[in-house]
């Protein structure tokens, strides 16, 4: 079974931004779902911060029981960065990040994480890499569900504000979306 | 011992003090000794990087603060705060939060090759020339003699002064750090007239009293702290500063008597975006007001509840040229989102909204761009 490490925009997306309850269940039946302790820890304050800002997103309810009914929250344990991608890593993107990278090192595992940047770094780390939309797709040619699912996830995703950059064109499928994006890293 | 685990071992040590640990606690709390929390201390062992990152959580602070190599600013109270035991755990949170959010200012800008550009203004306090050294200080920002609280931060932001409107815990007005840059928090939770008294107010601290080696480099304003006499002056100042004695004795020359209505005292202290209590303090003082008739026109303050993030609306709460600079290093990919967020003292969701709307005036502008070329075309 393989392992999924997700970092917390992905979480949001499967949460409340993208809502993908289906695509979930699906995944969860082939995949060991995983985040760290620092994840979860920022999915509290965040949610705890959105309900000041938004509190009839009742986030803070919502995520205290999504994260440890969906996850298991495992900190790593051995995994060690030269000193040199640490510096580097740790100047450049968040805690968060680098917890999933280390985690997924540790497992042998698929890192989740939405951003370019802490992506490449990943890969820099010969890690194997995914974002919320390259499980999308994983649902997509598993047949699990059609690629207007696929464009009315990434509407959701969009009306939850989360960034996509650059947006699906007007005329575009999904398949041909998510290749731009990838061509793009 | 290398240099560099020294100097993490002294920042252990003072971090774990900021936030009032014990080596028994820190231990506690991480599953390990307190002798291992000693030898670390001492630099006589060196954590490993899991455990390096177990410190991080437990102290709630990020990785590159604790590796960081030079000593940062501690924010701390010069007499002995007037809290609560249960708010004490909310203020050293927003103490540690203050000197890693001038460290992360730093950071910003080494990343971005753009030197930190100290503030050249110092002066030396003195009562009879209060009035004076406002009017110098007002031409020298170039502002009206009714500023408000907008106006104040784009003057200090041209002297390079970094000012953040932070949530920080009620009973802390601001706090200000005056050493190679410049940084005051001005408290997120007070209304904008308090907020504009208190950025008046740590402005004559980092004029008046800030880097000047005896006063230290650091000061936190509390609510209700005149007796301290460096509070004493910075009151002073911000009041004569953001009311100045001249206009306000042509108000009382238009309003008379009509000053004892609270209401005619409300729209006075809207003229000078201040608050009545700052417009009553301010009559009493040269005599208008009688001391004892300051509850008729104080305002009662609600304390609010506390709150776990320091910013939500960034663009309200951070300075626009550090947020401007930071957002450069993230278009070009040289820091993640979260990173921000990081940075920011705010939450992943919070970025992304704000990184979500630029894109979208970004795609609006676009196309209201396109629409107007096409239009222009077919005329």
């Amino acid at each position: 079974m393989e392992t999924l490490v997700l970092d917390t925009s992905a979480i949001f997306n499967f949460g409340h931004r993208g809502q993908l309850d289906s695509l979930l269940n699906k995944l969860t039946k082939h995949h060991r779902f995983v985040t760290t302790p620092v994840v979860h820890e920022e999915c509290r304050r965040a949610a705890a911060g959105m309900h000041q800002t938004h509190p009839e997103l009742n986030l803070a309810q919502f995520y205290a029981e999504f994260v440890p009914a969906t996850f298991d929250i495992v900190s790593h344990e051995t995994a060690v960065l030269p000193d040199a991608a640490l510096k580097r890593l740790t100047d450049a993107i968040h805690p968060g990040e680098i917890s999933v990278i280390l985690l997924a090192i540790e497992m042998k595992a698929t890192a989740v994480i939405d951003d370019k940047l802490a992506r490449i770094e990943a890969r820099k780390l010969k890690l194997t890499v995914t974002g919320t939309l390259g499980l999308v797709e994983k649902g997509r040619k598993e047949g699990w569900h059609t690629d207007d699912d696929c464009l009315e996830i990434v509407e959701r995703l969009r009306a939850g504000k989360f960034r996509l950059n650059p947006p699906p064109g007007a005329n575009d499928t999904f398949a041909e979306y998510f290749s731009r994006l990838q061509s793009r890293g | 011992m290398n240099e560099q685990n020294n100097t993490m071992a002294t920042r252990l040590g003072a971090l774990r003090s900021l936030a009032k640990l014990s080596q028994a606690d820190l231990g506690r709390s991480m599953g390990v000794s307190p002798s291992l929390i000693s030898h670390w201390e001492a630099g006589t062992r060196t954590p490993s990087q899991v455990q390096l990152m177990n410190l991080c959580r437990h102290l709630g602070i990020s990785l590159d603060y604790l590796l960081n190599e030079t000593v940062r600013p501690v924010f701390s109270f010069r007499a002995r705060a007037t809290l609560k035991a249960d708010q004490q755990a909310a203020v050293n949170r927003a103490l540690i939060d203050a000197s890693e959010q001038t460290y992360f200012i730093e950071a910003i800008l080494r990343m971005a090759n753009k030197p930190v550009q100290a503030f050249g203004l110092k002066a030396d306090f003195s009562f009879p020339q209060v009035s004076s050294l406002a009017n110098t200080f007002r031409e020298t920002l170039k502002l009206n003699k009714r500023a408000t609280l907008e106006e104040l931060k784009h003057a200090l932001a041209e002297w390079g002064i970094n000012v953040f409107e932070w949530a920080l815990p009620y009973q802390i007005s601001g706090m200000s750090y005056r050493g190679a840059l410049t940084v005051i928090f001005i408290n997120r939770h007070h209304d904008a007239t308090r907020r504009l008294f208190t950025l008046a107010h740590e402005l004559a601290h980092v004029i008046f009293h800030l880097g000047r080696g005896t006063e230290g480099e650091t000061s936190i304003s509390e609510i209700a702290s005149n007796r301290d006499p460096l509070e004493k002056e910075a009151n002073r100042f911000a009041s004569e500063f953001l009311i100045p004695e001249r206009e306000l004795r042509a108000v009382v020359q238009t309003f008379g008597d009509r000053l004892d209505d609270p209401s005619v005292m409300e729209a006075v202290a809207r003229s000078f975006h201040v608050s009545r209590d700052a417009v009553f303090y301010r009559l009493a003082d040269l005599g208008f007001c009688d001391w004892k008739d300051s509850r008729k026109y104080f305002t009662r303050h609600e304390e609010q509840p506390g709150s776990e993030l320091r910013v939500t609306k960034i663009e309200e709460q951070v300075p626009g040229n550090l947020l401007e600079t930071a957002l450069a290093l993230y278009f070009n990919e040289r820091v993640s989102s979260a990173k921000l967020a990081e940075w920011f003292f705010t939450s992943r969701l919070h970025i992304d909204e704000y990184l979500f709307a630029l894109g979208e005036d970004q795609d609006n502008t676009l196309a209201e761009s396109a629409n107007g070329h096409d239009g222009n075309t077919g005329s």
